[in-house]
């Protein structure tokens, strides 16, 4: 015993030896103020001041002030370790521990700790102990990203580093999670604009049950837990939330068929004891999380069944519970052999067996003073602290009622929140923020960098770390300095549109006509005043075009010593304002959009439009200082210049179903540190290339189009990086001028080999539209008579190709069907009986022909194309309706008949589809 | 001298204006050839002479290799207007031509599978007619015969092959008794290239084709494959009908001004059709024989579509063999040179 206390409340590491190699490299993201994210590698530091970072999209690491920084959450780990060890144990401030007990006496307990080794901790430090059976307390552990859980609407909920977050109002979470009658529920959300949401505890099947569940909102920014049952209802309040990024931890203990839910703050304090009974209890298994109309993340939840034994902030202290329920007042003196020594409020020591003991409470206080870092593990287990160094594969933290420093390993962390009050937002305000595609979201500012290899010319040094990085060549993503302006909707506001019809000032005019065909535009993007040209790659370069040719664009520009561009560069050109603003409706822009069958092979390769707003497609064939020359079906025509608005560019592998265009060879780039970005500048103009280097606010480098080029930071809105120049230029209005071939006629596939089934038709199913027609040689023919027939309809024409290739057909069908009543008439279509005897004559055809002179009947069966052959069931009703010359239809016809015939028409063949029919 | 006696020879056989040789063939039209469409052809010609097999035929695949894929890709040559008797690709020529004539049955006549083989083979045989020197044609070989009896010997299998057709046509069988308009097409172009070399074709041969063809022939210009009915859009098709009105001197007929109009209202379709290069071969003889000044509109669509599919190699992108596809879309560019006789208007 003395021993032991020799040993000054040191700390016993026995760290595990397995799968803690590589913990330290294992990934993570870092938060950090003002909303800062980055995903990447915790680095060692031996100073605690510091977190040094190693971002994943950075050629070098950070290091942030530890103030700054809100916390590093690795990955959950899926299925969660469960902790080992008898006991949870419960210690001031809010920790928590799993292990055995090995040692208790007057002063300190010793408890081995599994993974994290053993802990000698003083009495004081521990406020209960609960035997939870090596986690068969433990309902559900979690969340490991969206696995189990259920978001509404989809995508609402998404996956961050393995937590459920969500930035959509409206967006619900739910998740079965097993909640037991009885539960002790951990929870923890945070959040980083504004808390405003809805959690239910218990929710159940139906939204009756889950109606009448426990649930805390967020009322008026204060947080209150409310039930309401068909009896009864109360609520009470928890505290306010402040604005801006926070962060809820609470632990809530719910009996759910006792209507009870005590919610106690990490610290212990009672924060609300809400007793609300239902008539008829009913346990609900489920758990939901709605972000109502701020932003939300879930970082935990924990679930464990809870044994009864009531949180100390509403017992009295000093008890101690047995497995079978029974408690014993008194204090927990020490253990010895195997058995607890109690001393109760008599006096009396009494011994219980350690095996029989549930819990017992100790001396341990709410409160911890002094902790600045809480580390949770992946297995749910969390200890605070002052950290004083972070290590390869342990962290060090000095924590009171613990004497000497605690390490800890790295291994199965989940997280490393710092527990101060985030600060700091307020001076990233006016920053530029940078946006990564790996999530990364810093703000900063870029610092002078050249590249070289392995990193790129774009330092970027974030608000709050002492060390400026180089991105990595090749990251895609953004660096925004000004927010666009907000969109503007052209039509709101027709006076600044008409006062625009200035001479000089115009094109904003055919820009607005790009906005406005932009219909889901995330960003309206200012442009240049006056002509210019846009290239594919989202680059607007304002100039004065001075000719065209079947090369490319030739022009003066003060933006660039360039003065040639290739046709296959060129999104759109514009030349002068528009006279007249004349808006394009969806209907138009499709028509002018949609590439014909017919000229599906030569697509037009221009749009022109006038100034006067008429649009006409064509080929560019050129354009001088006076006239465009353009390719009308094949015959060139001259355009006066002073016409034209401007020029749209369609290139054929925009067209669907095209190849995609070629890379155009950036790979190259990435290895000699180049790094490929599009800068916005403020007055809309825009400019892609390769950066090679920044020095005193002045971003240099080459284009791929226009050679060297330069754009001073201080004049960018945005920078567009990598892979997103394309993506983002692709959401720009010119660029989504694209031609879209018509669609293609339906053709029955004839390598299936099955001939059409007859069913498509609405019409098939109904009661067969009853006429009267003249017959060809002479009499009548009315439907309503042939009840008790099966008739064959077919409707044709003589000029009808298609028609003399199935008429044949079907009169051979019919023919084999002759004996069992089936009578086939050939509807003719609005003929003359001369045309008509002469086709029969010619093809040596015999039909009945009835003669539909006004093709009203054809309209009653709704005969737009021909043939069209209908098969009508001795009831009247329609059983198949064929439409075209289909491969397989003769086939198809004999077997439709055979079945008709016998009375196995299509509502026994297929009951669903003809009831439905019939029903409408 | 050498001039001199294929001026006499082609006086002798034929009595149309015997080109050139030797001269750039823009010279003759007075027009100069466009430079994309001569690279174009240069290189499609350099690709066909390298895969041009020993035997003088050319496999690349395919069921078109026999006397028509021969034929087609040594009509390619002949209409470039390269000199086929000492030009650089004058071997080339040599083999084709005797691979075709060794190719024909001695008896029938019939050249090759099909009648599609013995139709191209046929325009082939007649447009080699006159043009290249039999004297170094067979080399030290015995020549199984001259190409004028060669051709004859064809004539004849084509007209035995339609006295025994019902509806006065062809079909791929030379005892068919059904027909089709492709086919048909083929021989017939074929008949009316060796009636233009001087060989004797029955009128009543050519007569009964056209009048098949005038059956086969919408009102609107469109021209139906086989049976009745079946009027499509077709528009190799309708070119086979508006060529073959053109070649009979049929210009008179209503069936001619039809296709014609068919064919100038749809000059942006081109390819679109199911046998793009086939399509390309017809529709620039016919656009070319009935409305020059569409032709002209037709033919740069045409340099435009043919260029992005022309390989690295020379060869040609489509739905055939290489050679094939090479062949026929050479040929439907050859109208630009104006060489070939049958290109005669």
């Amino acid at each position: 015993m003395r021993c032991r206390e020799l040993c000054r409340w040191a700390v016993m590491v026995g760290v595990v030896g397995t799968a803690v190699g590589a913990a330290g490299e294992e990934p993570a993201v870092v938060r950090v103020a003002g909303g800062g994210v980055c995903p990447g590698r915790l680095m060692a530091s031996d100073d605690p001041g510091v977190l040094v970072w190693q971002g994943e999209a950075f050629a070098g690491p950070f290091r942030f002030a530890a103030g700054r920084v809100e916390s590093v959450d690795w990955r959950p780990v899926q299925p969660p370790p469960r902790p080992s060890g008898a006991f949870r144990i419960e210690l001031d401030g809010g920790d928590t521990l799993f292990g055995e007990l090995v040692h208790l006496d007057g002063e300190a307990a010793e408890v081995d700790l599994g993974l994290q080794g053993r802990l000698r901790l003083r009495r004081d430090a521990i406020r209960r102990m609960d035997r939870w059976g090596d986690g068969s307390a433990l309902v559900y552990l979690g969340p490991t990203g969206l696995s189990g859980w259920k978001s509404e609407p989809e995508g609402g909920w998404r996956d961050e580093s393995g937590r459920p977050a969500s930035d959509q109002p409206g967006s619900v979470l739910s998740g079965a999670v097993g909640m037991p009658a009885r539960a002790v529920i951990d929870v923890e959300l945070s959040w980083e604009r504004r808390g405003d949401f809805v959690l239910v505890l218990g929710s159940g099947s139906d939204d009756r049950a889950t109606r009448r569940a426990f649930r805390l909102e967020v009322w008026n920014e204060t947080l209150v837990v409310v039930r309401e049952t068909e009896t009864e209802a109360d609520l009470a309040a928890l505290g306010g939330l402040a604005s801006g990024a926070g962060r809820l931890t609470l632990r809530m203990y719910l009996d759910q068929e006792a209507g009870r839910l005590i919610v106690v703050a990490p610290d212990g304090a009672l924060r609300a004891d809400l007793t609300v009974e239902a008539r008829h209890p009913v346990v609900g298994e489920g758990v939901i999380v709605e972000n109502v109309g701020g932003d939300l993340r879930l970082d935990r939840l924990q679930v464990m069944r809870w044994d009864g034994l009531l949180p100390e902030a509403v017992a009295d202290r000093g008890r101690v519970v047995l497995k079978d329920s029974a408690a014993v007042a008194g204090q927990v003196e020490r253990m010895e052999g195997g058995s607890l020594v109690v001393r109760d409020g008599e006096g009396r020591e009494r011994r219980l067996a350690i095996g029989e003991v549930a819990g017992f409470t100790l001396e341990g206080r709410a409160e911890l003073s002094g902790a600045e870092v809480r580390l949770v593990y992946q297995d749910g287990s969390r200890l605070s602290g002052a950290l004083r160094r972070i290590g390869t594969e342990t962290v060090t933290l000095e924590r009171p009622g613990v004497q000497g420093l605690v390490e800890l390993p790295r291994a199965g962390l989940r997280s490393l929140v710092w527990l101060r009050g985030s600060g700091g937002s307020e001076e990233v305000t006016g920053q530029a923020r940078l946006e990564l595609d790996d999530g990364t979201r810093l703000h900063g500012r870029l610092v002078d960098g050249e590249g070289g290899p392995g990193q790129s010319c774009l330092r970027w040094h974030p608000t709050g770390s002492s060390l400026a990085a180089a991105l990595k060549p090749g990251v895609a993503g953004r660096i925004v300095y000004r927010e666009p302006p907000p969109v503007v909707d052209p039509p709101t506001q027709p006076r600044v549109a008409i006062r625009r019809v200035r001479p000089g000032a115009g094109p904003l005019m055919v820009l607005d006509r790009f906005r406005m065909a932009l219909e889901a535009s995330r960003d309206a993007p200012r442009h240049p005043r006056g002509p210019a040209l846009y290239l594919r790659s989202g680059d607007t370069i304002p100039c004065q075009v001075t000719r065209i040719d079947e090369e490319g664009v030739y022009f003066n520009s003060p933006m660039t010593t360039s003065t040639f561009v290739p046709h296959a560069e060129i999104k759109a050109m514009e030349l002068a304002p528009l006279q007249l603003r004349v808006l394009v409706g969806k209907v138009k822009r499709e028509r002018l959009l949609t590439l014909p069958r017919m000229q599906k092979d030569s697509p037009p390769t221009h749009l022109i439009r006038s100034r006067s707003g008429d649009y006409i497609r064509g080929r560019l064939v050129g354009m001088d200082g006076e006239t465009l020359r353009v390719e009308l079906r094949l015959e060139e025509r001259q355009i006066d210049r002073r016409e034209v608005a401007y020029v749209i560019w369609f290139h054929p592998d925009e067209l669907e179903g095209a190849q995609a265009a070629p890379a155009g060879g950036n790979q190259a780039p990435a290895e000699r540190g180049e790094t490929r970005l599009q800068a916005v500048r403020s007055d809309g103009t825009r400019l892609t290339f390769r950066a090679e280097r920044l020095t005193e606010g002045v971003l240099k480098g080459r284009s791929d189009v226009l050679g060297p080029c330069e754009v001073v930071l201080s004049e960018v809105d945005r920078l567009i990086l990598g892979a997103s120049v394309e993506r983002e230029a692709a959401e720009l209005a010119a660029q989504r001028w694209k031609l879209k071939p018509a669609a293609e006629p339906r053709i029955a596939d004839a390598e299936t080999g099955e001939g059409p089934s007859g069913l498509e038709s609405s019409l098939v199913g109904r009661p067969a539209p009853d006429f009267e027609l003249e017959l060809l040689n002479g009499g009548r023919f009315h439907l309503a008579k042939e009840k008790g027939k099966v008739v064959i309809l077919d409707f044709w024409a003589t000029w009808c190709g298609p028609c003399l290739q199935t008429m044949p057909q079907v009169e051979r069908v019919a023919a084999e069907f002759k004996d069992q009543g089936v009578r086939l008439v050939a509807v003719n279509l609005q003929e003359s009986p001369d045309e008509i005897r002469g086709m029969l004559e010619r093809h040596q055809l015999g039909p009945e022909v009835a003669l539909d002179r006004d093709g009203v009947v054809a309209h009653r069966y709704g005969a737009n194309a021909i043939p069209q052959t209908v098969v009508i069931g001795r009831d009247g009703v329609i059983e198949r309706l064929y439409v075209g010359a289909a491969p397989g239809f003769e086939q198809a016809l004999r077997e439709a008949l055979r079945q008709v015939v016998s009375g196995d028409g299509a509502k026994e063949e297929e009951p669903g589809a003809a009831d439905s029919r019939r029903d409408q | 001298m050498r001039l001199a006696v294929w001026l006499a020879l082609g006086l002798m056989v034929a009595g149309w204006a015997v080109p050139a040789w030797g001269q750039p063939p823009g010279v003759r039209t007075g027009e100069v050839i466009p430079r994309d469409v001569r690279e174009m052809y240069d290189r499609g010609l350099q690709y066909l002479a390298s895969k041009q097999d020993e035997n003088g035929t050319w496999s690349t695949g395919g069921p078109e290799a026999g006397p028509g894929g021969t034929g087609l890709a040594l009509l390619a040559f002949l209409a470039s207007g390269e000199d086929p008797n000492y030009g650089i690709y004058s071997n080339v020529i040599r083999k084709a031509l005797r691979s075709i004539v060794k190719e024909q049955d001695p008896t029938t006549g019939i050249m090759g599978s099909s009648m599609y083989h013995h139709g191209f083979g046929m325009l082939a045989l007649a447009e080699a007619y006159g043009a290249v020197d039999e004297r170094a044609l067979w080399g030290g070989e015995k020549p199984p015969r001259s190409l004028a009896e060669a051709l004859e010997l064809a004539v004849r299998g084509a007209v035995t092959s339609q006295k025994k057709n019902p509806l006065g046509a062809w079909r791929y069988s030379p005892d068919a008794t059904d027909a089709d308009t492709s086919v048909s097409g083929a021989v017939l172009v074929g008949l009316l290239a060796a009636r233009n070399a001087g060989i004797e074709v029955p009128d009543e041969a050519i007569d009964k084709a056209i009048r098949y063809y005038v059956s086969m022939t919408s009102e609107g210009g469109q021209v139906a494959y086989s049976g009745i009915g079946g009027f499509d859009d077709s528009l190799a098709r309708a070119s086979i009908g508006c060529l073959v009105y053109a070649l009979a001197r049929r210009k008179d007929l209503p069936q001619f001004a039809a296709t014609t109009k068919f064919l100038t209202s749809r000059l942006e379709d081109g390819g679109g059709s199911a046998y793009p290069e086939y399509t390309r071969y017809y529709q620039a003889q016919a656009l070319f024989q009935a409305d020059v000044a569409a032709w002209e509109k037709w033919n740069k669509l045409l340099v435009r579509q043919l260029k992005p599919l022309q390989q690295s190699d020379g060869s040609f992108r489509g739905q055939w063999g290489p050679a094939f596809n090479t062949s026929m879309s050479l040929l439907a560019l050859a109208l630009n040179y104006k060489f070939l006789p049958i290109y005669e208007r």
